[in-house]
């Protein structure tokens, strides 16, 4: 950091309009002065810029007054380059005057942080204005996902009912298959009876059927077939059921539906 | 003069003011965050999810074949046994058969079962004719009827006929 001081210009008059004109105000002078520093964070390379101006000055503080302008773009990892600006002003408190004011410091006119007013005003209305366009929306979404789960909570509850209901249908369905309902139905039992009647020889009476799943059970007073059928097997009971009455089997379905 | 220079101390320093703009920021973000949410949104999600599975897993078991409904009576197993006897009794008088006995109740069904069987017993005297008219109408008779054991013992003039059987009702 090379505190080369120049003079810019020669003594420069400030018009103030909003101050009545001051008798025997010396000149005021302005210097420039080119400061470099340490590769940093922006704000900490100012603050050492402003260090270094501050201990570079080329007057007492109290007759000066100065401002540092950064001149290049903060880039990371390079140094930074500012111009320090002094006025030097020691005519006075009217002198003062004119310097801030040439600087633009003047300390009735300065803001927090250093901004204008209408800037102020335009960050207060951006720190009021988004904040409650954010929250508005985030509840307008939050409307949106609450209504989104109470309609996807209404769905899942009335396929739950349908899928359980179906669910219940299968289960008996399987059940229903596995007591093999269309063969214990009672147009099973009148097929069966077609059969037997159909098949029974003319001159065999029958004095008794017995039906269960599949299997006929004849009584029939002879020892000769009662049925003219091949096509299924019939078996007689090697001993009457009583005397002169015999006991033939007939399996009506393959095997008999014996479950 | 010293209201006007410039390297007065500041109130505050520029890291502070980052830092608190920063965290500041980070809980206005989180707040919105939290805001956008419903309350409870996770612990819904979840349950949701839990409930989908389980539709899911019932949505497998598809059914092998389609049985019409009313195969199964829809009524509790004593509400069908009572229902189910007045019904034989009407049927045995529609088919002209002279009732002898007719009873139905309920049986305990398994732990596992999901239809209870109500079973049912009828005998009758009448003619053949009248036997195979009953079966008839038993065979489009709701529920289901399904016919464990048929005796047709044929006597002086008529002929006896015993009929076991059970209906299915929801456990």
């Amino acid at each position: 950091m090379s505190p080369k001081l120049r003079v810019v210009d020669a003594p420069v008059e400030v018009a103030l309009t909003e101050q009545p004109p001051v008798e025997h105000v010396p000149p005021a002078r302005r210097f420039t002065r080119t400061i470099q520093t340490a590769a940093a964070l922006p704000w900490r390379q100012r603050q050492m810029a402003e260090l270094e101006a501050r201990l570079g000055a080329p007057a007492p503080m109290e007759q000066l007054v100065f401002q540092v302008r950064r001149t290049d773009p903060w880039r990371p990892r390079a140094p930074g380059l500012f111009e320090a600006e002094y006025l030097h002003a020691s005519g006075g408190a009217a002198q003062n005057r004119r310097a801030t004011s040439f600087l633009g410091l003047d300390a009735s006119r300065r803001t927090p942080f250093g901004l204008s007013l209408p800037a102020l005003v335009l960050v207060g209305l951006a720190l009021v204005v988004l904040p409650a366009a954010a929250l508005n929306q985030a509840w307008s979404r939050r409307q949106d996902q609450a209504e989104a789960l109470s309609d996807l909570d209404t769905r899942v509850l009335v396929e739950g009912r349908r899928a359980t209901a179906a669910a219940r249908r299968a289960e008996e369905a399987r059940r229903l298959d596995q007591l093999h309902v269309d063969e214990l139905s009672p147009g099973q039992v009148l097929k069966d009876l077609d059969w037997l009647s159909l098949h029974k020889r003319p001159d065999v009476t029958l004095s008794a059927v017995h039906w269960a799943r599949g299997i006929a059970a004849l009584e029939v007073a002879s020892d000769v077939s009662p049925l003219d059928a091949a096509d299924k097997p019939i078996q007689c009971a090697p001993h009457p059921l009583r005397p002169g009455v015999w006991l033939w089997g007939v399996a009506l379905s393959p095997g008999g539906r014996t479950r | 003069m010293s209201e006007t220079a410039p390297s007065r101390p500041r109130p505050w320093s520029t890291t502070g003011v980052v830092a608190a703009s920063f965290l500041l920021a980070a809980a206005v973000l989180w707040l919105l965050v939290m805001l956008s949410q419903p309350v409870g949104v996770d612990a819904r999600v979840f349950d949701l999810d839990r409930r989908v599975r389980r539709i899911e897993t019932l949505r497998t078991a598809a059914p092998l074949r389609a049985y019409p409904r009313g195969v199964v009576c829809m009524e509790t197993p004593i509400r069908e046994a009572g229902r189910l006897k007045s019904d034989l009794e009407r049927l045995a008088h529609q088919a002209a058969a002279p009732l002898v006995q007719v009873s139905a109740e309920p049986l305990l069904p398994t732990l596992d079962a999901h239809l209870a069987p109500v079973q049912f017993s009828l005998e009758i005297n009448t003619g053949y004719a009248g036997v195979l008219d009953l079966l008839r109408r038993l065979s489009t008779y709701t529920p289901a009827v399904l016919v464990d054991r048929a005796d047709i013992v044929s006597k002086a003039g008529f002929v006896s006929f015993h009929l076991t059987g059970r209906v299915l009702c929801r456990a």
